[in-house]
């Protein structure tokens, strides 16, 4: 069962790969990723938290399928950053020459939620905890992934919240959050969450 | 019946043979390449097999490959038991580091990283027993997983047991029915040709050529071979008939030619016997004119000469010593005629029979010739047939005259033994024997004395046998000759 539901999940995938060019483009570019990644392993350092973070960020971007309503924003995968900037330039090293479904990724700093149109996910950061609730109420509405490393942040109504366990960073899933808002996360996805809830925000 | 079933047991038998080695062999190819086509197919589909697991494995551990959860592609992966062949998988990173692996056995080491060969997404190998399968699985048009799977082969190996073991059951059983169906169809093959070689036999047990093997009533090789042996065997019967006729022809022209000689060696036969009456009978008209008519003017002249002599003193002295001689020349000549005229056809055989004119004759050869001769006669010897007395005569004068001719002798033995149905005449000598071939039974290169011949033939006119043995110890001429009862006169003088 479990066998055949990845095969479809594959095929689902790869259906997303719409524009060749643009898969060649981002085969590319994860190849050079992996290389920055993994080359020559015995002398690499150990990633920091926030460049896991960044490359989750995108990668989430891969098992999240968004209504046919979902505004088009072009051949660009906007990865939106609301508030303070955790990742500064590792961000943009990170999902450079990156694609994710055909589109190629960019990274955009945003200081209000009117300039998240067109994102397509949405990364809080903690500075906003405090209208954290607000926030996430509007985003509802804007068929974005919503992802923070803010604590409570899945409680408020986010979807996907970083968590550290063990100086690993891992992440949680609040599945009704994102079923809210039309969004639809992949089983793949939700296998190696740490935690899927699926409770209603308060 | 014994040579019978042996003739069917070897073509039939080999027949049968003949039809399940081939039978036998073209299944057995059958199922051999059955066997190679099951084992390439079997291989084909365990890859398949394979490969399928590993592009689930992939896809499935993409997300723990992307997010680093090493616990939930192991989790993935041990989905795996439930394929008992599976002896190991693993999960790498594109770059080949190992992310998390599966093995069916504790003690298993892992494998080392053996990517596709570049610009292959997937590549298979077999060694030991065992098949391994690498594939590089591609997420979002990237590379994301290469998942390794091995197998072990016993599968195949259970499988390749299992068709053998079908296949050897298989071809027994029809073997077993490739023999049944032979054992019924061969029979309209080989029975004929066993009707005809016992029909061969027969005709060649018994020589009878006028049995006929039955047609098939088919036009193939059998029933032409039946058609030549019926006309092989009508042109023998023919010859054989043609090569009979010509036999009994030949028998029949020499069953004439032979009557033909009989009849001609028949009335030889009566001509001797009458020359041998007319001798006989010639002799003994001589005899009695020599004694008649010779010896009456010889006794006449005695007379006259015995008259003259008386008055002898009236004559010249001369004179009267030529009548002397003269009457003792006429005395002489009388003796001598007589004796002529008695040897000729002693008058005592015809008067007084055998043994007297025997015993005379015996005593005038033995002073003639002296050769002491001993005679031996059947005091009950008595009156015989004229023919036989003659006969009897004539053979011991014949051989008393060769034994003074030829043997040198000194003596001679006669003997006569009269039984109730034949007399036997034995006259021996202890001379030196005859010459080879002189005894008359053989026309060799010394002709047999007239006399023997002679013989010979007044004994055969008499059905009676004469034998002569002849060696160093002289000669022996034995004559047995038969008394019928119609002419054995009585035995009284």
């Amino acid at each position: 069962m479990r066998f055949s539901a990845g095969v479809s999940r594959l095929r689902t995938g790869l259906r997303w790969t719409r524009w060749p060019a643009c898969a060649i483009a981002a085969g590319a570019a994860g190849a050079l990723l992996a290389q920055v990644y993994f080359a020559a392993p015995q002398t690499r350092r150990r990633p920091t938290e926030y460049e896991v973070e960044a490359a989750y960020l995108y990668n989430f971007g891969k098992f999240v399928r968004w209504p046919p309503s979902t505004p088009r924003s072009g051949k660009l995968f906007p990865i939106c950053v609301l508030g303070q900037d955790p990742f500064g330039p590792i961000l943009d090293a990170t999902v450079a020459d990156e694609a994710v479904n055909g589109k190629e990724v960019v990274a955009k700093r945003i200081s209000s939620l009117e300039a998240a149109a067109g994102c397509r996910i949405l990364f809080i950061g903690s500075s906003e905890r405090k209208q954290m609730e607000q926030i996430l109420n509007q985003a509802d509405k804007m068929e974005v992934l919503t992802v923070s490393d803010a604590p409570r942040f899945l409680q408020e109504g986010g979807m996907i919240e970083f968590v550290l366990i063990q100086d690993h960073v891992r992440f949680e899933v609040n599945l009704t959050a994102a079923r809210r808002a039309g969004l639809d996360l992949s089983s793949e996805l939700l296998k190696v969450a740490t935690r899927v809830i699926t409770r209603k925000a308060s | 019946m014994a040579a019978r079933k042996r003739n069917e047991t070897s073509i039939s038998r080999r027949l049968t043979a003949m039809n399940m080695l081939v039978s036998g062999a073209a299944l057995l190819l059958a199922c051999l390449a059955f066997l190679g086509y099951t084992r390439i197919s079997f291989k084909q589909s365990l890859v398949s097999d394979l490969t399928i697991q590993a592009r689930m494995i992939g896809s499935g551990t993409v997300s723990a490959v992307l997010f680093d959860d090493a616990h939930s592609a192991r989790h993935t992966l041990s989905a795996l038991r439930a394929s008992p062949h599976v002896l190991y998988a693993a999960v790498y990173r594109p770059d080949g580091r190992r992310f998390a692996e599966y093995r069916r056995d504790l003690g298993r080491p892992s494998l080392p990283f053996h990517p596709p060969p570049a610009g292959k997404v997937q590549a298979h190998w077999f060694e030991r027993g065992q098949v391994t399968l690498v594939r590089s699985v591609s997420f979002q048009g990237k590379p994301a997983v290469v998942v390794s799977i091995q197998s072990d082969l016993g599968q195949l190996h259970s499988l390749m047991v299992r068709y053998a073991e079908i296949i050897i059951l298989v071809l027994c059983g029809s073997l077993i029915a490739a023999f049944l169906v032979s054992r019924i169809s061969q029979k309209s093959i080989s029975a004929p040709i066993v009707k005809l070689a016992e029909i061969a036999r027969a005709v060649s047990r018994d020589t009878n050529y006028s049995i006929r093997a039955r047609p098939q009533g088919r036009n193939d090789e059998i029933s032409f071979l039946v058609e030549s042996f019926n006309g092989m065997l009508a042109q023998i019967q023919e010859r054989d008939n043609a090569l009979e006729e010509a036999r009994s022809n030949l028998e029949e022209r020499v069953n004439l030619r032979t009557a033909e000689l009989e009849q001609a060696r028949e009335s030889l036969r009566t001509l001797s016997g009458q020359l041998i009456r007319t001798q006989d009978d010639e002799r003994r008209r001589i005899a009695r004119e020599l004694h008649d008519s010779s010896g009456q003017v010889l006794a006449a002249l005695g007379l006259n000469l015995a008259l003259m002599e008386m008055e002898s003193s009236r004559l010249s002295p001369q004179a009267a010593r030529a009548l002397s001689d003269s009457l003792t020349l006429v005395q002489d000549m009388t003796k001598e005629l007589r004796t002529i005229s008695h040897l000729l056809h002693p008058p005592l055989l015809d008067e007084t029979g055998l043994a007297p004119a025997l015993r005379w004759y015996v005593e005038g050869f033995s002073q003639r010739s002296n050769i002491a001769v001993q005679l031996d006669l059947t005091p009950e010897l008595g009156r015989l047939p004229r023919d036989v007395e003659t006969a009897v005569f004539r053979i011991i004068q014949e051989c008393l005259t060769n034994i003074h001719r030829h043997s040198g002798s000194p003596t001679a033995r006669v003997r006569i033994v009269r039984a109730a149905e034949a007399v036997t005449v034995e006259i021996h000598d202890d001379g030196a024997g005859m010459a080879p071939g002189a005894d008359g039974n053989s026309s060799g290169p010394s002709r047999p004395g007239v006399g023997i011949q002679g013989m010979r033939e007044r004994v055969r006119q008499l059905s009676g046998v004469l034998e002569i043995q002849s060696g160093k110890g002289g000669t022996t001429v034995q004559a047995v000759l038969p008394l019928l009862s119609a002419d054995l006169g009585p035995a009284v003088v």
